[in-house]
């Protein structure tokens, strides 16, 4: 799940800003172009991609730093798998 | 006393392409009220609570865009109020944990734009000592500002 949700939430990164390279550590904020908007807009797609809901005690930006940390994200709101 | 200050600038293109992309974001960052553009009696003005405040009279979002409750809110001002929110979170020092529709823009008198701020961001305006807020508003050349004064 990890791994995948990585790569899909790069995916939808490099497509909004594909002038920019970024991989799966890269801190997107500190890339400079990257604002609270588009911010919700990701919380917004990684609720409908991965079927979860973000609650607002991890709205916070270090959450959506990065796709490790996004998908970190996912993995802590995703219902445990058996 | 002056508690914190916040200013946010929003390009009102890039806000309305967001918007169309994600329709439900409208939701997830406006209250009912915000998206309607409806006004609220006065008798909330002025530092009512804590919680209420005073807008910037004569702003230009005011006039005839919110007087006309009913109609769909331009997608500028919708722009103006995200910028508000995200000043208010920086008045507050940008603590984790608010949501966008807890610093709402209401409409006054004379369609002046007030905050009323609810759920964590007032507990933590409560904690800095925030007893009233103060709100501007404007657009132009593409963008949106919003200006907050949190004051004690």
């Amino acid at each position: 799940m990890s791994g995948n949700a990585k790569e899909q939430i790069l995916d939808f990164v490099r497509a909004r800003y594909p002038q920019a390279e970024i991989d799966e550590t890269q801190d997107i904020f500190a890339l400079g172009f990257v604002n609270s908007l588009f911010a919700m807009e990701l919380v917004m797609y990684i609720e409908k991609t991965f079927e979860v809901t973000i609650p607002n005690d991890e709205l916070k930006i270090d959450n959506f730093r990065s796709a490790n940390t996004m998908a970190e994200l996912v993995d802590r709101l995703s219902p445990a798998r058996v | 006393m002056i508690v914190g200050i916040g200013v946010d600038l929003v390009d009102v293109a890039r806000f309305a392409a967001t918007l169309e992309r994600r329709p439900a974001l409208r939701e997830r960052l406006f209250t009912e009220v915000e998206l309607q553009g409806r006004s609220v009696s006065t008798g909330l003005v002025s530092g009512q609570a804590g919680a209420l405040c005073t807008g910037h009279a004569g702003d230009e979002l005011c006039g005839e865009t919110f007087a006309d409750a009913g109609r769909e809110v331009p997608v500028a001002s919708l722009a103006a109020r995200f910028a508000a929110k995200e000043a208010v979170a920086k008045s507050l020092g940008g603590p984790p944990g608010l949501a966008h529709r807890e610093a709402e823009v209401v409409v006054g008198d004379h369609g002046r734009p007030m905050l009323m701020v609810s759920g964590r961001a007032e507990e933590i305006a409560g904690e800095l000592g925030v007893r009233r807020w103060h709100l501007s508003l404007s657009h132009d050349g593409g963008f949106a500002v919003a200006y907050v004064i949190a004051e004690g």
